[in-house]
């Protein structure tokens, strides 16, 4: 690979935090965004990285939940996440109100790729796979490399924070299952329907999403000859590298499995098989 | 005079707060967050002959105070271990026992011979408890007979510390200890964990690729302390209690009930910085309560 402009080894910054909530937005019912003042992760992250928290003092759940750093301001020292309201973890979490301090381990994993190689970047998004795209988008205008984003949701009403994309000077382009807004259907036919752009361009392909998204993505992209990165969502336990429980499928004949909190959580499209 | 002090065998631990295999790597992991030397002792992910890639996945799911795991004892090998874990671990000042996993007899031998030829090392765990293998793991420790071989050919071996780890999915966990202990072992862990399974309502399918796997964490806290009283009636060797231990209190009970010291396992996954900080709980509590020797506790239940 090209010298790196942006990465990180994992766990070198590692730290067990007390982080105060000092903003909370939500979205839609369902999805809401945290602000944290913490400058060690705001000053230390890279894209990419994510963060387990704690989301109760009891043990139900009793797992932390691993969350990817969503937007930082260097400079005030605070971080985001960003998440929707699912399951009893980010349902405990969705409860803390402004003030409230979380018990938060971070920054964790490693860090997309930025290469001096591509003059532009595509970031693909499939619902709440938005969220650590943001902080990317943020680096890579700092990089001053242009980027366009593909976002793809149910609805209208899911489609968020495309406001600060704008701000970034990121162009976007909108697919919705129900047609509400943009391109009726998929982010992976709204792909299709640009696959000229896409092929065109000099441009590092990063996506995040679900599964069989991923797998579509890494598929349409090595037809169309282009290096992608994706950033995987799973299971875990502890989040740096004990429980090896985070498994992902590779492709390495050598060795079978990838872990995500360690080896990734982004990888590129090469190294991982995400068929089920 | 250091009140925390506590022996398992021929080994003096500073503390009776160790960390249990697999859930604290190979202690690197964790020196960024916690000061190792305080530890009484760390134990090892498991070291096989050769390296293992583990299971397939899912490997892990959550359950009500409890997790479920299938790793499949995923590890290094033992000349990675040999060449790449143990250099950091030979400086500790701590007593890092070594988890080992086999399957066969001469597997679990071969191992330590070349653990043994490297040194550096407090001890030995022999995994003859994991639920998660065909091979050598609870299928070994259900059996007092092999459990036997396997410890008697280990004893052979090493004068190091030796330390059967017992699965409580057996009929008489209290059987296994006798076995154990007549084979020369020094001590032993009690215990592994608890076969357990979870499944997806929306999908049917089970919640692991192997069905079903180890309940560990809170949930299975009553089981372990009962698995310990069960050992002290059985066997006069020292119990490392293990299962569930989250708080000072945890570890109180293991001690009061018979175990002579303490292996803290899921609670390194959601906080790791526990185990050192039940050190500092352990010392505030003895200080508070005005104990002297922290043996005075180990084995004071009283039944009537």
């Amino acid at each position: 690979m090209e010298p790196l402009l942006a990465s990180s080894l994992p766990q070198k910054d590692l730290k067990l935090l007390q982080c105060k909530i000092i903003h909370k937005e939500w979205f839609t019912p369902k999805i809401v965004r945290l602000r944290f003042d913490e400058p060690h992760i705001a000053k230390l992250s890279n894209p990419g990285q994510f963060i387990n928290i704690k989301v109760t003092d009891n043990y139900v759940p009793l797992l932390r939940r691993p969350f990817s750093i969503h937007r930082v301001d260097r400079e005030n020292g605070w971080f985001e996440i960003l998440f929707k309201v699912i399951g009893m973890g980010t349902q405990a979490l969705a409860q803390h109100e402004v003030g409230a301090r979380l018990d938060i381990l971070g920054p964790l994993g490693n860090s997309f790729k930025i290469l001096s190689q591509n003059d532009s970047a595509i970031l693909i998004a499939g619902g709440l796979g938005i969220a650590p795209l943001l902080f990317l988008a943020q680096e890579l205008v700092q990089s001053k490399i242009s980027a366009t984003l593909f976002y793809g949701n149910r609805s209208k009403d899911e489609v968020c924070t495309v406001k600060d994309f704008d701000e970034l000077g990121v162009a976007h382009f909108l697919a919705t299952e129900d047609g509400s807004a943009g391109l009726k259907g998929r982010v992976t036919e709204l792909v299709a329907a640009k696959k000229n752009m896409v092929v065109q361009s000099n441009s590092m392909i990063y996506a995040c999403g679900p599964n069989p998204m991923l797998q579509r993505i890494k598929e349409m992209m090595e037809k169309m000859n282009k290096v992608c990165q994706v950033s995987l969502e799973t299971l875990m336990a502890c989040g740096f590298g004990v429980c090896l429980g985070c498994v992902v499928n590779s492709t390495s004949a050598s060795n079978p499995y990838k872990y995500v909190c360690k080896d990734g959580p982004v990888f590129y499209t090469s190294e991982i098989d995400l068929r089920e | 005079m250091n009140r925390l002090a506590v022996t398992i065998g021929n080994l003096e631990l500073k503390n009776p707060i160790l960390t249990a295999s697999g859930t604290f790597g190979y202690g690197e992991e964790f020196a960024a967050l916690i000061d190792l030397n305080r530890l009484g002792g760390l134990v090892t992910k498991a070291v096989s002959s050769e390296p293992r890639a583990g299971n397939p996945l899912p490997r892990i799911a959550e359950t009500t105070c409890g997790m479920l795991n299938s790793i499949g004892l995923a590890n290094v090998g033992v000349k990675n271990f040999i060449a790449d874990k143990l250099p950091f671990l030979k400086k500790l000042d701590t007593r890092v026992i070594v988890n080992i996993a086999g399957k066969t007899i001469d597997e679990f031998a071969s191992v330590i011979s070349e653990i043994e030829a490297a040194g550096g090392v407090a001890g030995y765990e022999l995994n003859v408890s994991c639920p998660n293998v065909k091979e050598g793991g609870m299928s070994f420790g259900a059996s007092a007979q092999i459990t036997a071989l396997v410890t008697a050919k280990a004893r052979l071996i090493t004068k190091a510390c030796l330390i059967v780890k017992l699965s409580p999915n057996v009929t008489s966990i209290g059987e296994i200890a006798r076995a154990a202990e007549a084979a020369g072992a020094d001590a032993l862990s009690v215990m592994n964990t608890v076969v357990g399974m979870a499944v997806d309502i929306a999908t049917k399918r089970p919640k692991l690729a192997t069905i079903t796997g180890g309940l560990s964490g809170p949930a299975i806290k009553p089981i372990a302390i009962a698995k310990v009283f069960e050992v002290t009636r059985s066997a006069k060797i020292p119990i490392i209690g293990i299962g569930g231990i989250m708080s000072c209190d945890d570890v109180l009970e293991f001690l009061i009930t018979g175990a002579t010291a303490v292996q803290v396992g899921t609670a390194n996954f959601l906080n790791p910085q526990i185990s050192e900080q039940l050190v500092t709980d352990l010392e505030n509590y003895c200080q508070q309560n005005n104990i002297q020797d922290i043996n005075q506790i180990i084995g004071s239940i009283q039944v009537k």
